[in-house]
């Protein structure tokens, strides 16, 4: 987004008596008790926050963006949502109280998460599951995605999640059913502990062509001390990235990014990134508290890391490929949950796709996918857009070598028949293009139901519901 | 097969209203359709139901980036429930009281078809002196002072000791007195009239169509001669105006030109205000079919009615209030009674710094100095001669030399040559929004104790006064 044009956006009254000036009111969770409260956002010296009433614990507050600029502008990055084929829930009784899809929900899921386990062979003090012994039984997560099919026809992508999902005792059965021609890419969601250890398993999964989704909060030890409470991860991190390359596979790397730990990692991260061909994407996530890290972590509310300062960092850390207006927020999920942009590989560097791409053109093409280009449709969109780079006139950045990189990607593309499996579209997509995304997971103190309406992070329930990831972790008392 | 999108159709955000049906505080949403924005409610028992919010997306969206004048209330009670039942206002409230509004009877010698509020012949009440004062106390004493109050009704020219409130109102602290009327008691007797400029109050006077058979319709009468003797007796007096005019969807829409250029073209009509139709109350409630006209709707139908002499982007969001309730432009008019747009001499963003007090424009250094460069630029630009000459006359008389003038003053002077048209829109159970309530800047000061929002009390506190509730 922009951000060149400093405008005053709200006036506040300088005596000392003025407070903050309200946005619009909303509903969220008491800091102290969690119960569902009235609130308000409000623009507090340039910051968001989001101040709440609960009438046992009075007033609180959280930080819920660093810069009101942002937030504002953010605003008009809405995209109609897209229904659901079926959902599971059939009566309204009030949101979140009916929640798992119900008929007033404003989003499909993009993104399943099935949860098979909350078994970890790790105890990060900054997990969001938590110390529950639950774990989804084969049946059951047969039946999870099915019920995903049902819902969703066809699914680009599944997310395969736990606790630690290789723990499952039926972890690669459930691979195996999960790759059924309704679905996609699947990622797995893995600390690396077990994969590493594992030769076998994982060259099964880069066989099946999973993507590794690895955890990855840095290349410093003290890293993961602080967040995962484990002495020396960073070597075996590295190592798995190497294994996984050496086998043909690929990693997306996830980091969640807590304040005063890891922020001066991003500039490593963004290497990794951008010198290894095998890692399509970084996904950054600002720490959230629940689950687990509810109870463990102690973080200043007000001065919590949110989506502009992620930007701001990850901008300043990129050596200068990157540039604010590059990140835009996702419009078919809520303004406020993700920030992304795309980057096109060329021979000597990667080029942000909005620097290339008309602003209409690129809105269409992103997607609640940290993966690029796992449907037709998505890369039948960027072939045209590219087409009108290819054959205009217009001023772009290393012009020789972008056009290059262009007319080898249209070349792939129109080869491709139009059944094509979505594997077969992905190699594609990820051999060109890389992707940062931001998610901001909500947590007990930066709740807003606004949001929740429009999620499409869905976690799969036993019992047939689709959770959005943000009602699972901090509502679970009223929904489950 | 793909899952298929929702043709036009996308969800805005989620808030608290009120079910039209069971009353219920629910979950309501801002949605758009087709480019328009819509509130959404949804009642769990209910089926759901919309009404439109604003005309167009993109200035819905513009709308909410507008500037926001805020200022919490400094008094407030304590909170002991969710918004709306505890008002007062209570310490989640995001703005003081900008407009206290009195309702100093129940008595009116109408009982109009779109009537949003109750009235009681049966059940005389009259406002005593004495209470009114203390009010007026409580009202300075929470605010500090306001540029402006508002006496209002019932019909409050039938209060029997209007005048005598009227000169206890008149303290340092009150920039302005405005009293609401249908002035048919001002037509029939231009003493009143007389009387009201003597206590220097100005007068909204009700003015909502110039047809008969309208006016039959909205009024159960026909007013237009009385409204149009009103208007005429109150100039000969020297009464400052202001027109209010409830604009009905699919009614008096086709009227607005007219109104418009009665209020541009009698010198002592300072404002227009046009009030959207508000779906409730003793008439209101009943009134259909029900069609609403959101703020930019106003502004779009002002700008067509306006031959050209109004555009929409004259018109900006009032930055004290929720941009759904308010709209409002400012005109300077010239020598030769043309418009000139405020929004188009000064910076929009300065405009609103201007108007953090509320309703009227604060005439400090600052603006002086923003309206000197204006001149200067359109002395450069080859303005006219009559708009700079209205422009340099302005200024001469709100800052000559060698006196210091108090705001107030400097507001009256300026206002000789300045139109201001204000577009508010009150809140029914269809648009109720709780959002909109926590940042209402006008208050009705109950029991000398508790200020509560304009819509609020309209919706759920006035049902609590006997005085101005019949139950149905």
């Amino acid at each position: 987004m922009s951000h060149e044009k400093p405008a005053i956006h709200w006036v506040t009254d300088h005596s000392p008596a003025a407070g903050e000036a309200m946005f619009a009111a909303t509903r969220a969770l008491c800091n102290l008790c969690g119960q569902l409260c009235d609130a308000k956002i409000v623009f507090d010296q340039g910051r968001v926050l989001l101040v709440k009433w609960c009438l046992e614990h009075g007033r609180s507050s959280a930080l819920i963006s660093s810069d009101v600029q942002w937030y504002v502008d953010s605003m008009a990055y809405i995209k109609p949502g897209t229904v659901p084929l079926h959902r599971e829930i059939g009566e309204y009784k009030g949101c979140p109280d009916s929640c798992g899809l119900c008929s007033r929900h404003q989003q499909h899921t993009c993104m399943p998460i099935l949860e098979l386990t909350a078994a970890c062979d790790m105890k990060c003090p900054i997990c969001l599951v938590g110390d529950t012994p639950a774990q989804l039984t084969l049946d059951n997560a047969k039946r999870a995605l099915d019920t995903l099919v049902r819902c969703e026809g066809q699914l680009n992508m599944l997310n395969v999640s736990g606790g630690e999902p290789t723990m499952h005792p039926d972890f690669l059965e459930i691979v195996r059913a999960a790759g059924r021609p309704e679905i996609g890419v699947i990622s797995v969601s893995t600390n690396g502990l077990h994969l590493s250890q594992n030769e076998a398993l994982l060259r099964e999964l880069i066989e099946r062509k999973v993507v590794i989704s690895l955890q990855f909060d840095g290349v410093e030890d003290r890293t993961y001390q602080l967040l995962r409470g484990e002495d020396s991860m960073a070597a075996m991190k590295l190592r798995l990235i190497d294994q996984i390359e050496a086998l043909g596979g690929r990693t997306s790397l996830t980091m969640t990014l807590a304040r005063s730990v890891n922020e001066h990692e991003i500039p490593a991260v963004l290497d990794l990134l951008f010198e290894r061909d095998s890692i399509l994407s970084v996904m950054v996530q600002p720490l959230a508290l629940a689950g687990r890290a509810a109870e463990r972590v102690e973080r200043d509310v007000l001065d919590a890391v949110t989506i502009p300062e992620v930007v701001d960092r990850l901008v300043a850390g990129s050596k200068g490929v990157l540039q604010r207006r590059d990140f835009s927020p996702l419009p078919c999920s809520h303004p406020s949950c993700f920030a992304l942009t795309y980057l096109l590989k060329t021979e000597h560097r990667l080029v942000p796709l909005p620097s290339l791409l008309d602003a209409g053109n690129y809105l269409d093409i992103i997607k609640n996918e940290a993966l690029f280009g796992t449907d037709m449709d998505s890369l039948i969109r960027i072939k045209d857009a590219l087409y009108d780079i290819w054959s205009s006139d217009g001023v772009i950045p290393d012009r020789e070598s972008v056009l290059k990189s262009i007319k080898g990607i249209l070349l792939e593309l129109n080869t491709l028949d139009c059944c094509a499996p979505h594997t077969e579209l992905l190699d594609i997509g990820t051999r060109n293009i890389k992707s940062i995304f931001i998610h901001h997971f909500m947590d007990r103190a930066t709740f807003d139901l606004t949001r929740v309406v429009k999620c499409c992070n869905h976690y799969p329930q036993a019992d047939g519901r689709l959770l959005p990831a943000c009602v699972r972790n901090n509502l679970g008392s009223v929904v489950l | 097969m793909k899952a298929t999108a929702v043709e036009e159709f996308q969800y805005l955000s989620q808030s608290k209203g009120v079910c039209r049906e069971c009353k219920k505080i629910v979950e309501v949403r801002y949605v758009s359709a087709n480019g328009e924005v819509f509130l959404e409610r949804h009642c769990p028992d209910h089926p759901v139901s919309r009404a439109l919010v604003a005309e167009s997306l993109s200035w819905f969206l513009d709308a909410m980036k507008a500037p926001i004048a805020a200022r919490p209330p400094e008094k407030v009670i304590e909170r002991t429930g969710e918004c709306p039942t505890s008002c007062g206002p209570c310490q989640f409230h995001a703005q003081r009281c900008n407009l206290p509004v009195f309702s100093i009877t129940n008595l009116c010698d109408l009982n109009c078809p779109i009537c949003f509020t109750y009235n009681r012949e049966d059940k005389a009440y009259n406002m005593s002196p004495e209470e009114f004062e203390r009010h007026i106390d409580f009202v300075v004493e929470a605010t500090g002072g306001v540029d402006l109050v508002n006496i209002t009704g019932g019909e409050p020219t039938r209060h029997p000791q209007l005048i005598e409130l009227l000169e206890r109102a008149r303290r340092p602290e009150i920039g302005r007195i405005t009293v609401n009327t249908n002035g048919l008691t001002i037509a029939r007797d231009p003493f009143l009239a007389q009387e009201l400029a003597r206590v220097g109050a100005y007068v909204i006077l009700s003015f909502d169509t110039l047809e008969p058979q309208i006016s039959q319709q909205i009024h159960g009468l026909d007013l237009t001669k009385l409204k149009l003797q009103a208007l005429d007796n109150l100039e000969k007096a020297g009464v400052q105006c202001t027109l209010l005019m409830v604009l009905i969807g699919g009614v008096n829409e086709h009227e607005l030109g007219d109104i418009l250029d009665l209020a541009l073209t009698r010198k002592h009509v300072r404002s227009l205000t046009i009030q959207t139709m508000a779906y409730t109350g003793q008439g209101g409630s009943q009134f259909g079919p029900r069609r609403h006209i959101p703020v930019d709707g106003v502004e779009r139908r002002l700008a067509e009615a306006s031959n050209g002499r109004l555009q929409k982007n004259h018109f900006f969001p009032l930055p004290t209030a929720h941009p759904l309730c308010y709209g409002v432009g400012y005109f300077l008019q010239d020598e030769d009674s043309s418009l000139h747009s405020f929004s188009e001499l000064l910076d929009k963003n300065l405009l609103a710094e201007h108007l953090s007090e509320g309703y009227l424009l604060r005439p400090s250094d600052a603006l002086e100095q923003a309206l000197k460069e204006a001149i200067d630029r359109l002395w450069a630009e080859g303005g006219s001669d009559a708009l700079l000459g209205t422009l340099k006359h302005m200024l001469k008389t709100m800052y000559p030399t060698g006196k210091v003038l108090d705001t107030h003053e400097r507001q009256r002077r300026a206002e000789k040559s300045i139109k201001t048209i204000y577009v508010h829109a009150h809140m029914d159970e269809d648009t109720y929004e709780v959002g909109r309530a926590m940042r209402c800047p006008d208050q009705v000061p109950v029991d000398a104790e508790r200020l509560i929002g304009a819509c609020n009390y309209n919706l759920f506190y006035r049902m609590k006064d006997d005085r101005f509730w019949v139950q149905s």
